[in-house]
């Protein structure tokens, strides 16, 4: 077809476009939407028994904010990088979730002696938890991100998939009662690695447009 | 209405773009037009093989038509646009050389036994031989050995008696030669 009855194909019945620069109203919503589906999978799972210890200790909270600022930043990243010509902040991105990981160790340190046991079936159920409970924010999260038109597929796709485990993995101790440091590295923080990895190799496949 | 010539492109396809975005339908037919000469030129650097450049082009004028909703006018058109193409053009990229990697070579088919055998000098265009003699002797003997007799870049060193490197420098100044003489005589294929 020649490039001139392309183009008139093209450009007949063109219709105005909403534009999506703007990541900051799909970030806010996509932040209540989680917050809201998170809070309700903690509370219709479980919630631990010794919450009022753990709500005591100041690293918890310390845990808290620093997976949810991994999950914003990722989030925000990952809204951003549907523009064409956009960059990611990768370097403060990976900052904070070396802080997260830090933060869980702390945490583990002050809720009790340091336990090296390993149970396999605890870190896995912990690994199922986020992904079960970040399903709907990253499917949310996914769509928004497909409506625009990003040249950095598999890097954006890692960022969505960041931004729900660490969300997910921000809720979890609240029903989750090991507070072990070999579980909380591999139940709560290896996911995201996990994750990230997974989004980054189907990245091409998914947000292809 | 602001006054076009004294516009910098980018400039002034930011302008249009952002009518285009509005849903003025000629404005973005202007520039559709405008871009795809522009990318024509652009990817034709980066394709060896014409026949897809169009193709690509229209590929390209497509993804910017789906990404319309993405720019944002308040930043600058270019590197918005050139991010577009690039990632078009790695995607094409990855095409050729994915499916080069898998082709298989059929040992009877006439494909084969052409190029096991080398090229018969008559079966080459006589604008290229009328080029090839037009070279130095130096240049002509590299040419011969690496093209038509089918030797391979260390062999022709050795047959030559020059260093590899200063073999590829000569061959390159040959093709270029030939290139340009293709050119000014009007023959075949410059490529």
């Amino acid at each position: 077809m020649q490039d001139d009855l392309f183009i008139k194909n093209l450009t007949q019945n063109l219709k105005p476009k909403v534009s999506v620069v703007s990541s900051q109203k799909p970030l806010m919503g996509w932040m209540v939407f989680t917050l809201l589906v998170l809070a309700s999978a903690v509370t219709l799972d479980s919630i631990r028994d010794d919450m009022n210890v753990m709500l005591g200790k100041g690293s918890y909270y310390v845990e808290l904010f620093s997976a949810l600022s991994v999950g914003i930043i990722a989030a925000g990243s990952a809204l951003t990088m549907r523009i064409p010509a956009s960059k990611a902040p990768l370097r403060v991105l990976a900052t904070v979730i070396v802080f997260w990981v830090g933060s869980l160790i702390v945490h583990s340190l002050r809720m009790g002696p340091v336990q090296w046991t390993f149970n396999i079936h605890d870190e896995f159920a912990c690994m199922v938890s986020i992904f079960v409970f970040g399903s709907l924010p990253s499917l949310s999260l996914y769509f928004l991100v497909r409506h625009g038109a990003t040249t950095e597929p598999k890097l954006t796709m890692a960022l969505v998939a960041i931004a729900f485990t660490s969300a997910a993995a921000a809720f979890l101790p609240l029903a989750c009662g090991n507070d072990g440091l070999v579980h909380l590295l591999l139940g709560h923080a290896l996911p995201l690695f996990v994750a990230g990895g997974l989004g980054f190799a189907s990245g091409r496949q998914l947000l292809m447009w | 209405m602001a006054d076009t010539k004294s516009l910098t492109r980018g400039q002034n396809w930011a302008r249009m773009m952002t009518l285009a975005q509005a849903g003025d339908a000629a404005v973005y037919e202007r520039l559709l037009r405008e871009i795809a000469s522009y990318v024509k030129s652009l990817v034709k650097r980066k394709l060896r093989d014409f026949s897809q450049v169009d193709d690509l082009c229209q590929d390209i004028l497509l993804a910017i038509h789906k990404a319309r909703h993405t720019y944002d006018s308040t930043r600058p058109f270019m590197p918005w646009l050139h991010a577009i193409v690039r990632f078009r053009l790695t995607d094409q990229l990855r095409k050729i050389y994915r499916g080069k990697r898998f082709e298989e070579l059929d040992l009877d088919s006439d494909y084969h036994e052409t190029y096991s055998e080398g090229p018969a000098k008559e079966d080459i265009d006589a604008s290229l031989l009328d080029a090839l003699h037009h070279l130095p002797e130096k240049q002509r003997h590299v040419v011969q050995l690496l093209k038509l007799e089918g030797f391979s870049v260390k062999e022709a060193a050795l047959e030559t008696g020059m260093s590899e490197s200063a073999l590829k420098v000569s061959a390159h100044r040959a093709y270029k030669a030939m290139k340009l003489w293709l050119v000014k005589t009007g023959g075949n294929d410059a490529r």
